[in-house]
């Protein structure tokens, strides 16, 4: 770099950064803020020419003037930042404020000690560069990452955390988790008795690890899954760096894989808000790789075996990502018999040959030990597989899906291209590496990206169906072990010092793009600077409606669309905005006070018996369920999505078909229970004419029991309908 | 790794086979939309309650996907199949290079015409489109080594053409064709239609129709963009028949071809480089004409046409011309022209006075510093420094008369330029980021960026003896660059910068034509084709300029109605005749209405208001109402003055004003007109009535 470039990237940096701080001291006209601009480039410029030329033919000082260079601009980059922040959240800016002021602060501090800086980054990059500290900083950095991934998924107040999803969406997610979870728990089995979305396993797997830790309820839930969290990504961080070995490559994988998985804006306001969305879905993955890749290094047969497992384990866990997980599992079996250096290996003894078949047929045997173990003899029944298609079968016919071309429509760009880069990237890997392993150009252990290739296109189904605009965040992981797997081949034609800054600088950048997300600012863990992070406007999400996100889904709705009064025969609803909570301990004294349902609980206990199923049909039917100990009636349980009780609306529903009121009626009909338990508020005798087009099926069921039950006992919010 | 060579092969492979595969897929959906066009299966929507039924959306994504998938690894088996005894070539990328180059162009633009047919609503030219590159890319793979053939002559010619000036001919007659509009009825229809002639009302038109029927500008009459402009267009429009808005757009229309030609011209001599002047002359009309900015039709929005500083371009003609042969006679004609561009527009012209003077300080400091000229010998610059402004000040006498000295008329002259100044309509620079517009908002970053980095580095090479002279051009250009960019600065509306761009193109030309002279001279070659034909592409397929109506229009859309629309309701003679019968030739005519300057220049009358036009014109019979210049207190004040000053026998207003006609809330919130009216009504009384226009006569006696 020659001075002139030199002294005009500085001068407009420097003038940029002045910028900045005039602004920030007062508010002036743009024209003003222009021509000071302007007038700092010149003089910045003038005033290098001047004083540098001499000094620059010394070797030392052009190397500090670069780094110098490097430190302004990054400083830069972050009062640029900063300032982004401010407009973008000019609502709440006193956290983008702050940034600012301390990045100013050492912008000066810089400029001012810079002598010292240099000094002390020199001789920092030193110490990290030194092959003699190597051993003890990859020990540290291992064991404080490790810590780190545990304290920053690790939510201490998960109280508070419920308060928050029970105000913000009613557990309106949760409960497609918590009603299966809990009728396996009752003797209900998944896919039979009761439906289960997203597999058979799931609901055992949080039902006996809930009570594991102490009890099924949704705050032991809750802990289960912020486990469940901290072990998938820690295994991951076992994985990763047992594979791509390079400490700080790693971690900037982690910290882009946190991110992008658990903080993306799909997800907002919180990621346990959606546990579907949760690495959950994709739980055994990591271990499954972890296998295939010991079974590579090490050609241990127990990690072909224990693959196999994990596959099978994945299927059980969850039907879709099960499946290409299998599917992967598959591709390196075929990848064994295809790749002469894989064959040589572990195909040349006897018997290998049928020890694959048997890996190979031991998966579905696997699953349908698994599913039997569960329902017993449905699984050889029609029924039982009918009933687990059915929401493939809805969703391949176009239910809940998403086009492609749909991202151009609304100008998302990004997500488009982001959509066609991930599959792109997939193909050439799989393209590149399997010929080149195929021809022995390279080691046969890169078939494990080949078969974390497979897994990834198989993941993106997700996208494919639902090309909304995060999607591709969701099962993005792969992607990202992909991506850094290429950036070490890359860097690796670079030199030592070369990767060395590459590294450092891409470490620091992941550190920063973490950290500056709002989503992260804003999650519960014990880095969150506010005391009460859910209700702290200086760290809460906005929402869509700069509100926050208490009772946002339910404000919508004007006075035609109530009823004059709810089920306690009230008119005051209690729909509080984050505004009107000062700290998490109100929050968590609301959430408390109105999910107890134990007068309604008492009242089903009153009228039924242990191992009676009970038919409720309320918001909170689960938890109803829950607090009376017994079973759910209803096969589509929950058969509605919750609204707070204090409202005066109906439900609404959470079928999505005809066919599902019919299965339901046919229940009723067949199974002639004698008590119904119904929110109160569906005995009002006249309806908004919008129920009839927002809650048809509601209605037509509210209607059917009105006519064969009649009030017979009333609790807190339920009414208990007997058969007449 | 090791073994490059197969690597790299394999590659090689693997990107081709991509390629075909996504070829491949655009044929795949092409053929099952056709055969199997997507439909709403009513067995599957009955199945689903009403409200989840818009949830249902069946595609064939997911066979596409799998198809996908599949064809990009088959291809790639046949390949490799295929190439097996070539894997260890040395040559195989060159072979296959060239092919893979024009499948990866086809590519691009097979999935360009499916962005634009999904975004813009299928168009047909991109339809069209659409076919002709795939035949192609088909007729490509099966003629492969004829194509080559077929390229490589078609490429030489080119190189070798023995008729450069015929391009530049060629190339001239495409400008016109491209900027000239062949239906200026459909033209103003689309502005009257777009927004009632209210940019051109405001920018011209008024000040024009004031200066030609007698009025003292500034003094009479306001004139918001100068006396030079308004007196030069309006004159020639007076020479082209008559003073009319069809005359009007003509002069603007004639002064951006003869612009963009002399850009063109210009770029030619400065950059010597056929394809770089044609790669600048469409970015900049692409640009200028073509933005968001002045959607939907450019010439809604003259004051954002080239027409602003319609003589920068023979100034910076002038200053490299200097700079190469150091002639006075140039320098003499920059300082001239600026003084001209001064009078013309206050604002464009300040701009290039002060990039004049940042030359006058750069041959100074060369003289002085370089040369080692005396300091006294340096004198006759300062006759330079004053030039422009006597310039200027002796054409606005000549136009303006002796009012131009007073003190009255600068301070009106400056009037808005203070209204401006303190905020009024100004967005602030970070507007674009805080409404999502990112590409916008660094853009308007970039430009000055690329502006002061150029003005440093190359002043300072030049000082430090390490650029050419002639670079000190950048330097000015850059200079005037960020002179126009205070258009963006005070109102950064999303892609407003790109009304004064066009030195930010010329700026990335000479960094293009910088950058590439360290190339290979066929790679420069190549690298220049290929900007030459996407800067093209990009023009032709904007979707603005598809609507553009010259000789090309490409959308065709029907203009026939809005020209029967534009023919029924653009004419007032009642009201004109209204007028007529009441006051006399040489009255000033107090007219309170929309379309006021074209009621105005249908009676002959001159404009009584300071303030004209008052209103932003809307149709007649809308309820719909304006009032976008009496906008201040002082504004107001001082058109009632002029009312109770001269007590005007006859005002004339819009019957739906006076009468109260119009919905509450504009009463509620466009205090001016209530002012107004309540004035009206307590001095005036109806006396007759036009087809929209009321004639008020004042009470009691005058």
């Amino acid at each position: 770099m020659n001075l002139i470039i030199f002294s005009s990237i500085l001068s407009l940096i420097e003038a940029i950064q002045a910028l900045l701080f005039v602004r920030l001291w007062g508010d002036i006209s743009p024209f003003v803020t222009f021509l000071i601009f302007v007038a700092f480039v010149i003089l910045g410029q003038c005033a290098a020419l001047w004083l540098l030329p001499r000094r620059w033919e010394q070797e030392s000082f052009r190397k500090s003037s670069r780094l110098y260079l490097y430190v302004e601009g990054v400083l830069l980059a972050l009062l640029l930042s900063a300032s982004y922040k401010l407009v973008i959240y000019d609502f709440q800016p006193q956290l983008a404020h702050r940034g600012l002021i301390a990045v100013m602060v050492l912008a000066v501090l810089n400029k001012i000690f810079w002598k010292q800086v240099n000094g002390f980054l020199i001789l920092f990059y030193a110490f990290l560069a030194d092959p003699a500290n190597k051993t003890a900083l990859s020990l540290l950095a291992d064991a404080g990452f490790v810590v780190f991934i545990a304290f920053f998924i690790y939510v201490p107040d998960a109280h508070a955390v419920m308060a928050r999803m029970f105000l913000s969406d009613d557990f309106h997610h949760w409960d497609l988790f918590m009603a299966p979870a809990w009728g396996y728990l009752k003797g209900c089995l998944p896919y039979v008795d009761i439906i289960s979305q997203y597999g058979v396993g799931i609901p055992l797997e949080m039902g006996v690890g809930s009570r594991l830790l102490g009890g099924f309820n949704y705050e032991n839930l809750f802990m289960l899954l912020v486990w469940v969290c901290i072990i998938y990504y820690v295994a991951a961080y076992v994985f990763l760096r047992s594979w791509l070995k390079s400490v700080p490559l790693v971690i900037i994988a982690m910290l882009i894989g946190l991110k992008t998985q658990m903080f993306h804006t799909g997800i907002a306001p919180f990621v346990f808000t959606y546990p579907s969305c949760l690495v959950l879905r994709n739980f055994w993955d990591v271990l499954f790789f972890l296998c295939i890749w010991g079974h590579l290094l090490t050609g241990r047969r127990l990690l072909l075996w224990a693959a196999a497992l994990l596959s099978v384990l994945a299927e059980f866990n969850l039907v879709d990502t099960g499946v290409y997980l299998i599917g992967a599992f598959y591709v390196y079996l075929i990848l064994i018999c295809l790749m002469p250096d894989l064959r040589e290996r572990f195909l040349m003894r006897r018997w290998a040959w049928v020890e694959m078949a048997g890996c190979a047929i031991c998966v579905p045997l696997g699953v349908l030990g698994l599913f039997y173990a569960v329902v017993g003899q449905h699984t050889f029944t029609k029924l039982f597989w009918d009933n687990m298609a059915e929401y493939i079968v809805y969703f391949l016919a176009g239910h809940g899906t998403v086009p492609y071309s749909e991202s151009f429509h609304y100008h998302f760009f990004w997500a488009a291209a982001m959509g066609l880069a991930v599959p792109l990237v997939y193909l050439a890997s799989i393209m590149i590496l399997g010929l080149l392993c195929y021809w022995r150009k390279i080691h046969a252990s890169h078939v494990l990206v080949i078969v974390l290739c497979f897994y990834g296109l198989g993941l993106y189904h997700y996208y494919v169906a639902r090309t909304a605009v995060t999607s591709y965040y969701v099962s993005g992981l792969p992607f990202i072990f992909v991506v850094c797997f290429w950036l070490q081949k890359c860097l690796e034609r670079t030199s030592d010092q070369v990767r060395k800054k590459m590294l450092l600088s891409l470490s620091l950048f992941a550190w920063f793009c973490l950290w500056t997300n709002h989503q992260v600012l804003a999650y519960p863990n014990i880095f969150n600077i506010s005391r009460n992070p859910m209700v702290d406007p200086l760290v809460t999400l906005p929402g869509p409606e700069r509100t926050g996100y208490i009772n946002i889904m339910f404000m919508k709705y004007g006075k035609d669309y109530k009823l004059p009064i709810n089920s306690l025969g009230e008119k005051d609803e209690w729909l509080f905005t984050q505004k009107d909570f000062t700290s998490d301990d109100e929050l968590k004294a609301l959430y408390d006070h109105e999910f107890n349902f134990s007068e309604d609980a008492q009242l089903i206990d009153s009228l039924t018996g242990p191992n009676e199923k009970v038919p409720v049909l309320s918001s909170f039917e689960t938890k109803m369920e829950m607090q009376a100990d017994r079973k759910p009636f209803f096969y589509f349980s929950p058969f509605l999505s919750s609204v707070p009780m204090r409202m005066r609306i109906f439900p609404a529903e959470a079928v999505h078909s005809a066919a599902y009121l019919k299965k339901t009626l046919r229940q009723l009909r067949e199974e002639k229970p004698s008590y119904i338990f119904m929110e109160r508020i569906l005995l009002s005798q006249t309806v908004p004419p919008a129920y009839q087009d927002d809650v048809p099926r509601l209605l037509v069921l509210v209607k059917y029991i009105r006519d064969l039950y009649e009030p017979f006992k009333y609790g807190k919010y339920l009414v208990a309908m007997k058969r007449k | 790794m090791n073994s490059p060579i197969i690597i790299r092969n394999i590659i090689t492979l693997a990107v081709l086979s991509l390629l075909e595969s996504i070829h491949f897929l655009v044929l795949t959906v092409l053929v099952v939309n056709y055969w199997r066009p997507l439909k709403y299966d009513p067995a599957v929507w009955n199945k689903y309650f009403p409200f989840l039924q818009s949830a249902i959306r069946p595609n064939h994504d997911f066979f596409f996907y799998h198809w996908w998938l599949v064809s990009a690894i088959a291809i790639q088996a046949v390949l490799v199949w295929y190439f097996r005894r070539s894997l260890q070539d040395h040559q195989l990328l060159r072979r296959l290079r060239a092919f893979m180059l024009n499948e990866a162009i086809f590519l691009f633009l097979l999935l360009f015409c499916v962005f634009k047919i999904i975004l813009w609503g299928s168009p047909s030219w991109a339809w069209c489109l659409f076919y002709v590159v795939l035949v192609l890319s088909w007729v490509m793979r099966i003629f492969w080594p004829e194509f080559c053939k077929c390229g490589t002559f078609i490429y030489s010619f080119l190189q070798r053409f023995p008729y450069p000036k015929l391009l530049d001919g060629m190339l001239i007659v495409f400008l016109v064709l491209l900027i000239y509009p062949t239906d200026i009825k459909a033209c103003l229809a689309r502005m009257f239609t777009g927004d009632y002639f209210y940019q051109m009302d405001g920018f011209i038109m008024s000040a024009a129709w004031a200066f030609w029927s007698g009025c003292v500008m500034n003094i009479d009459v306001i004139c918001m963009y100068g006396i030079g402009i308004t007196a030069s267009l309006s004159g020639l429009a007076k020479l082209m028949g008559a003073l009319n808005y069809q005359n009007m757009l003509l002069v603007f229309i004639y002064i951006a071809v003869a612009y963009f030609i002399s850009c063109y011209l210009f770029l030619r001599w400065w950059l010597n480089s056929f394809l770089l002047a044609s790669i600048g002359i469409f970015l900049a009309i692409k640009f200028q004409m073509f933005h968001w900015g002045v959607a939907p039709f450019y010439w809604n929005f003259p004051n954002a046409t080239v027409a602003r500083y319609v003589f920068d371009i023979y100034f910076l003609a002038l200053i490299l011309a200097h700079i190469r042969s150091r002639s006075v006679w140039a320098l003499r004609g920059a300082c001239l022209c600026s003084g001209i561009s001064l009078a013309y527009m206050m604002d464009t012209g300040t701009y290039q006075v002060m990039a004049f003077y940042a030359y006058l300080l750069i041959l100074f400091f060369e003289r002085v510093y370089i040369e080692k000229s005396a300091l006294k010998g340096q004198i006759p610059l300062l006759g330079y420094v004053v030039g422009p402004v006597i310039i200027a000040l002796s054409i606005l006498r000549i136009i303006g008369g002796s009012t131009v000295f007073s003190r009255v008329y600068w301070h009106n002259a400056f009037e808005h330029v203070q209204i401006f100044l303190n905020g009024m309509g100004s967005l602030p620079i970070y507007q674009n980021i805080s409404e999502g517009d990112f590409f916008a908002f660094f853009m308007g970053l970039f430009i000055p960026l690329v502006y002061l980095f150029s003005a440093l580095y190359l002043a300072s090479g030049y000082f430090l003896k390490q650029t050419r002279r002639e670079n000190l051009f950048v330097v000015v250009l850059s200079v005037y660059g960020l002179g126009l960019y205070h258009y963006f600065v005070n109102r950064s509306a999303p892609f407003s910068y790109h009304a004064v761009d066009i030195p930010f193109v010329f700026v990335l030309m000479f960094w293009a034509r910088k950058i590439l002279s360290k190339a290979a001279p066929k790679l420069r070659h190549g690298i220049l084709m290929g900007m030459f034909l996407a800067s093209l592409g990009a023009l032709l397929t904007n979707p603005l300029f598809t609507y553009y109506p010259n000789v090309f229009n490409l959308a065709r859309p029907d203009w026939i109605p809005y020209k029967q629309f534009y023919s029924q309701e653009f004419h007032f003679e009642k009201e004109a005749q209204l007028i007529d019968s009441l006051t006399s030739p040489q009255e000033a005519v107090g007219l309170i209405s929309s379309f006021d300057v074209e009621i105005l220049m249908e009676a002959k009358r001159k404009p009584f208001f300071y303030y004209f036009p008052m209103l932003h014109s809307h149709f007649m019979n809308e309820d719909i109402f304006e009032v976008p210049y009496v906008n201040t207190q002082a504004r107001m004040a001082k058109t009632l003055g002029q009312m109770e000053q001269a007590k005007p026998k006859y005002v004339f207003v819009e019957a739906k004003l006076f009468r109260g006609l119009l919905s509450r809330q504009y009463y509620e919130h466009f205090v001016s007109l209530r002012i107004l009216m309540d004035y009206l009504h307590e001095h005036y009384e109806e006396y007759a009535q036009g087809r929209y226009l009321l004639a008020l006569r004042r009470k009691g006696p005058l």
